[in-house]
């Protein structure tokens, strides 16, 4: 049950990475779309070096404001875009035309992209988006929510599919195990959280456009 | 406030969900319906009706006829004018904010200072870091704003302990008195009854063909043989020495103790009842015995294979059918008529439905089907009644009887004390305290 296994670390991770935390001070919606406009238009036009730079002062950032957190979350993105940087690399070689300087910028690029939305994650409330929205855009402030809502809470859930099927399926089977029937697993439970989603999505919406409606209803009278 | 309902006939996809239901209340006279009958009678279908969510969401699925009207408007009029709030099954969908305090924001400063008694003690988490009961605590009281007159609950008593429920229909009581409020309940739990004004029961108003078969027709020893019958022996075959052992187990999170110093003692064959309010840890405890989180003090000693039965998700099924879910987890190792374990376990009009579809009874029926069918040496149920009506708890008492009969230790989670009156032959019970 490896590949399982190191699915459930890797859903642990990233559920980890992005549950916020409660602070004392939190980004303005209209600052942190701002924010993230000024920083992607950034990451797209400047050179690696400059791109260097960004990602390294990111580093820091979240070493000093989220130590362990951090670590894990930087390992897990250099190595998971590493692998783009092979196929990027791979299909190079069979096109028969190598840029090693296209793939690095790029590489770079999505490394600091992701860096950058973990961090302004970290420090907006979906609470003040939708404040700020819903009197204006109600229905995107609805769909805000719903989407913020699910980004946050999926990582989660899927992680608690994969352990509890791990512990009925394969605890009660310890034959069933090797290689060959993990990937079969795991494609399966891939397939099981699809279902999951589509689930929780329309669950959502459900559970949300009550409340919703009598927040937005709240505060157009004041 | 009123609530009208004349001649409703609910059908999904050409099936009768409800027939002819008639309710005529005054909110004076009666502030707490509630809407009970058993598993799949339509209750959570009826109350998403009532709230104009299913005429908003599913339009082209559902058939909706008769006259309803609350405090003279169409549901949807209501729903429109902020007047419903929706208390849903499953309460970790529900929120918008990452934290306790960031929903409080949110909600009407008056209110929440009425039910400060119920939330002070929640202040300060994170919503990832709370218990279903606590989750369900907070968005029933998060829910209500000013504009509120119906107060729709699906299922209190799963997530909520008897004493808090009360509590929070006195104090929404008070309220109603300044608010004109309704409160609108569905759920099956005998003690609930003696908390309404008027009851409704769903099932005098399904179609008679849709009424699944009693499982007391069967006998699960019958099922039981001939399950075995059909598989290798070898996969059902004991651990040679099966034992739960936990000693001054410990768990602490955020600096905050959630478990300290739990015992367990278990040998096979053994009943544990784990009883404890809401938030005393019963499912960190669960999370620890299935060990899907570690302690961070104290010896846990396991030996089995474990199938754990969890509060929340309350579906984590993978197959695109019930059916293939139960052939994943049977042991045969030939054609089998799967009809008759599908038809004690009251399933057997869903083998090809998708199991995501399936109520929240149905769904942990099929989740108790394929912990019958995998013959753990551990079973452990986190709240064992979630959803149940009084044919489902029988057909669980029936199914955790005869696991334990054949040496399998069965560990149950609740906040429900009827679950120490059913299960009498507990062999340890272990009463856990918010208080740590």
């Amino acid at each position: 049950m490896q590949i399982q296994r190191f699915l459930g670390y890797l859903l642990g991770i990233l559920a980890e990475v992005f549950t916020p935390r409660v602070r004392r001070n939190y980004l303005k919606p209209w600052s942190a779309i701002t924010l993230l406009m000024l920083i992607s238009i950034y990451i797209f036009l400047v050179n690696y070096i400059l791109l260097i730079i960004l990602i390294c002062v990111e580093i820091i950032f979240m070493f000093i404001t989220e130590t362990i957190k951090a670590v894990k979350a930087i390992i897990l993105i250099f190595l998971t875009y590493s692998m783009f940087i092979a196929t990027g690399l791979a299909l190079q070689l069979f096109l028969g035309i190598i840029d090693i300087e296209f793939i690095v910028i790029n590489f770079l690029r999505v490394c600091s992209l992701t860096l950058s939305s973990i961090i302004v994650s970290q420090y907006i409330r979906i609470i003040d988006i939708i404040i700020w929205l819903a009197p204006k855009q109600p229905t995107i402030a609805l769909i805000i929510s719903i989407t913020l809502r699910n980004y946050f809470v999926i990582l989660q859930v899927l992680k608690n599919i994969n352990d509890i099927y791990q512990i009925n399926y394969a605890y009660t089977r310890d034959e069933k195990t090797g290689l060959f029937r993990s990937v079969n697993m795991s494609v399966n439970i891939l397939k099981g959280s699809a279902y999951y989603a589509s689930y929780l999505n329309i669950y959502t919406q459900e559970a949300l456009l009550s409340r919703y409606q009598s927040l937005v209803i709240s505060y157009k009278n004041g | 406030m009123s609530i009208v309902i004349k001649n409703l006939t609910i059908s999904i996809a050409g099936n009768f969900i409800i027939s002819r239901l008639n309710l005529d209340v005054e909110v004076k006279e009666t502030p707490v319906v509630l809407i009970t009958g058993s598993v799949g009678s339509g209750k959570t279908t009826l109350l998403k009706v009532l709230t104009g969510i299913a005429q908003t969401l599913y339009k082209e699925t559902i058939s909706i006829d008769g006259y309803i009207k609350l405090a003279g408007l169409t549901p949807l009029e209501a729903l429109e004018k902020g007047m419903i709030s929706y208390i849903p099954q499953e309460p970790y969908a529900f929120f918008i904010g990452s934290s306790v305090d960031e929903e409080l924001i949110l909600s009407n400063k008056k209110i929440v200072s009425l039910y400060s008694s119920m939330i002070n003690d929640l202040r300060g988490k994170l919503i990832t870091s709370l218990s279903a009961g606590e989750m369900y605590r907070l968005l029933a009281i998060t829910s209500i704003t000013y504009n509120t007159r119906f107060v729709v609950f699906d299922e209190p008593s799963s997530y909520l302990d008897l004493e808090l429920l009360e509590e929070f229909l006195r104090l929404t009581k008070q309220l109603a008195k300044e608010l004109k409020l309704s409160i609108i309940i569905a759920d099956h739990d005998p003690f609930v009854l003696n908390l309404a004004d008027k009851i409704v029961d769903l099932d005098r108003f399904r179609d008679s063909n849709i009424v699944s078969n009693p499982t007391d027709s069967m006998d699960i020893g019958y099922l039981n043989d001939m399950y075995k019958s059909c598989i290798n022996e070898r996969a059902l075959i004991k651990e040679r020495e099966t034992r739960l052992k936990a000693e001054r187990l410990c768990y602490k999170t955020n600096d905050r103790w959630i478990i300290k110093d739990v015992s367990i003692n278990a040998s096979a064959g053994d009943i544990i009842c784990v009883l404890g309010p809401n938030g005393s840890g019963k499912t960190t405890l669960m999370k620890l015995l299935a060990k899907i989180i570690k302690p961070s003090q104290g010896m846990l000693d396991i030996k089995g294979r474990i199938f754990y039965i969890p509060q929340v998700p309350v579906k984590w099924y993978i197959g695109s059918s019930v059916l293939e879910e139960i052939k994943r987890f049977s042991f045969c190792n030939r054609d089998v008529d799967y009809d008759i374990f599908a038809r004690y376990f009251m399933l057997e009009r869903h083998l090809l439905r998708n199991p995501y579809s399936l109520s929240t009874g149905e769904s942990r029926r099929l989740a108790l089907l394929l912990a019958f069918l995998s013959h753990p040496d551990i079973l452990l149920i986190d709240e064992p009644y979630l959803g149940f009506d009084l044919k489902s708890r029988y057909l669980m008492k029936k199914v955790i009887e005869n696991l334990s009969k054949q040496g399998s230790i069965i560990v149950l989670a609740s906040h429900s004390k009827a679950i120490k009156q059913d299960f009498s032959i507990c062999s340890q019970i272990l009463e856990l305290s918010s208080d740590k």
